[in-house]
C-alpha cells in the first residue's frame, strides 16, 4: 500500500528548509550547519519512533523496553565518542569538552519533577517539539507550560541551591582516574542494557493479561 | 541487493528500528560536542522566558546564582541567530519534513479538556525540574551521562522515579 | 461480525495504548477491535504490545496521517 506523500507541504518544507538556511548562512556559516543538524535530529527523533519519554514510562506501563535499549545504544556511543574527544583535548592541553553542572538535590528535585512532567504531557522537551512539528496543537499549550515553567525555575533556582546540598561542578575521571571512570562508566550503560533483558521477564505493573502471558511464555 | 527505489521509500516511509535512530543520533551529539556544545533544549525555552519576562518589566539579570552556572551570555544572545534556537527550531521544521515527505501530516486537534490541563501542569513541571536539574533528559542524561558529570547520573536515576510516579498517577486517575 | 471502534485521534502515547488495553478487556477471544489513531508513535506502541500478546494484527492508512488498525483477540 504505498501512499504518495503530500507534494505541496513538502515543496513549501524543502523550500523554508534552504532559503532560511542561506539565510542563517549569510548571518554565520555556523548557524546553517546547525540548522542542517537540527533538521537531521528532528528527522531521525520522528522517522525511529524514539520517544525519550517512554524511556522509564512503557517499562513501567507496558513492559516495553525497546526505547529504553535504543537509549542505552545513544548513550554507550554518545560516551565514547565524548570520552575520545575530551581525552583528545586533555592530551593537547584544551578544557575537557562536555555537560558539566553543579549538582545536588536540586538535581534530585529536577529529576523527579522532570520525570512526572513528561508523563504527564505526554512528551519530554525534545518530543514537544517534535509534536508542534507533526502537527498536534496541544504542544503548543506543553511548550508554552514549558517556557513558564523554566523561567520559574530559573528564578527558584538560588532558593534551592542555598537552602540544600549543592556541589560543585565535577568530571568524575579526576576521582576515579580517567581508565577506571571510563570503564566505570561504561560498566553501569552495559549493566543497565543487560537490566532490561532481566527486567522484561517480570512485568511489576502491568495489568493481569500481561502477567498471565508472562507466565505462559 | 535492495535497489535505489526500496531504499529512497524506506528512507521517507520506513519505520527506522529504534536502535538505529539512537546511533545515528548518538553520532549527531559526538558531532555538536565536537564542535558547538553538547545537545541541549531546555536552556533555550528559559531564555525565552526570560525574553518575556524582561519585556514585562521584569529583571531575570538578577537571579545570579542560575546565571553563575549557565553564563550570563544565554541572556544577551540574538533571540533568533543563536545556535540553540536554530538547533531547536531546526529540529521541529526537520519532523515537519519527516512528516510531510511520508504523506503523514495532518493538524492535530486538541481533544479534551483533561489533554490540556495534563499538558500544561507536565509542561510547567517539566520546565521547573529541568531548569533546577540544569538540562532536561537530552541536556543532562545524555549530556550529562555521555561526558561523565555526576549531575547526569542523578538526574537519569530520579527521572526514573518520576516517570514511575507519573505513571501511577496516569493509570491511577485517568484510566478507569 | 460487526467490529467495535475506538477513535483514538488527537490522543498522544501513553492513553492511545492504555485506552485501547481497555477497550480489549471487554471484549471476548476472537472478537475484533478497530482502533484509529493519527500518532505515529502509539502505531508503534499499539503493534508491538499487541504483537506482544499474540493479537491478530491488520494495519491500514486510511488517509494522511491516520491510521486503521484491526486487533483480533485471542
Amino acid at each position: 500500500m504505498k501512499r504518495s506523500s503530500q507534494p505541496l507541504p513538502t515543496a513549501l518544507a524543502i523550500i523554508f528548509i534552504i532559503s532560511y538556511g542561506i539565510n542563517l548562512y549569510v548571518q554565520q556559516q555556523l548557524l546553517s550547519a546547525l540548522w542542517l543538524i537540527g533538521i537531521s535530529l528532528g528527522y531521525i527523533l520522528y522517522r525511529s519512533g524514539i520517544c525519550f519519554s517512554a524511556i522509564c514510562r512503557d517499562p513501567f506501563l507496558f513492559n516495553d523496553f525497546s526505547t529504553a535499549r535504543a537509549v542505552l545504544v545513544l548513550l554507550i556511543i554518545s560516551f565514547a565518542g565524548t570520552f575520545m574527544f575530551q581525552i583528545y583535548s586533555n592530551v593537547n592541553g584544551m578544557d575537557i569538552p562536555g555537560k558539566f553542572h553543579s549538582w545536588g538535590v536540586h538535581t534530585a528535585i529536577g529529576g523527579i519533577l522532570f520525570g512526572i512532567g513528561m508523563v504527564l504531557a505526554g512528551g519530554c522537551a525534545a518530543g514537544t517539539l517534535q509534536r508542534i512539528g507533526e502537527g498536534f496543537i496541544l504542544f503548543l499549550i506543553v511548550l508554552s507550560g514549558l517556557v513558564l515553567g523554566s523561567t520559574l525555575g530559573a528564578a527558584h533556582f538560588s532558593w534551592w541551591t542555598t537552602r540544600f546540598a549543592s556541589f560543585k561542578p565535577l568530571f568524575l575521571p579526576e576521582i576515579f582516574g580517567w581508565a577506571a571512570g571510563g570503564i566505570l562508566t561504561l560498566t553501569i550503560l552495559g549493566g543497565l542494557f543487560y537490566l532490561t533483558f532481566v527486567l522484561e521477564k517480570y512485568p511489576s505493573l502491568q495489568n493481569k493479561e500481561d502477567q498471565t502471558w508472562a507466565q505462559k511464555n | 541487493m535492495i535497489g535505489k527505489k526500496e531504499f529512497f521509500y524506506w528512507l521517507i516511509k520506513g519505520n527506522w528500528p529504534q536502535w538505529f535512530g539512537g546511533i545515528l543520533l548518538a553520532f549527531l551529539n559526538i558531532i555538536l560536542t565536537i564542535f558547538y556544545k553538547t545537545w541541549g533544549i531546555t536552556g533555550d525555552t528559559a531564555d525565552w522566558g526570560f525574553r518575556v519576562w524582561s519585556f514585562l518589566g521584569g529583571h531575570p539579570e538578577r537571579w545570579t546564582a542560575y546565571f553563575n552556572e549557565v553564563g550570563y551570555k544565554s541572556l544577551y544572545k540574538h533571540p533568533i541567530y543563536n545556535g540553540d534556537t536554530v538547533l531547536n527550531f531546526g529540529l521541529v521544521i526537520g519532523v515537519f519534513l519527516a512528516v510531510t515527505l511520508a504523506g503523514e501530516f495532518r493538524i492535530k486537534k486538541i481533544k479534551s479538556a483533561r489533554q490540556v490541563i495534563l499538558g500544561l501542569i507536565g509542561g510547567i513541571l517539566m520546565g521547573y525540574g529541568a531548569r533546577l536539574a540544569l538540562g532536561c533528559n537530552v541536556g543532562a542524561m545524555i549530556g550529562g551521562i555521555s561526558s561523565q558529570s555526576p549531575h547526569g547520573w542523578i538526574f537519569a536515576v530520579f527521572m526514573i522515579f518520576g516517570s514511575l510516579a507519573g505513571s501511577l498517577i496516569i493509570k491511577k486517575f485517568f484510566i478507569q | 461480525m460487526g467490529a467495535k471502534k475506538l477513535d483514538l485521534l488527537g490522543e498522544v502515547c501513553p492513553f492511545s495504548l492504555l485506552k485501547t488495553r481497555q477497550e480489549l478487556e471487554k471484549i471476548k477471544p476472537g472478537e475484533k477491535l478497530t482502533v484509529e489513531t493519527d500518532f505515529n508513535q502509539s502505531v508503534r506502541n499499539i503493534l508491538k504490545w499487541c504483537d506482544n500478546q499474540g493479537y491478530g494484527l491488520d494495519i491500514a492508512e486510511k488517509g494522511s496521517g491516520v491510521w486503521q488498525i484491526t486487533i483480533t483477540k485471542k
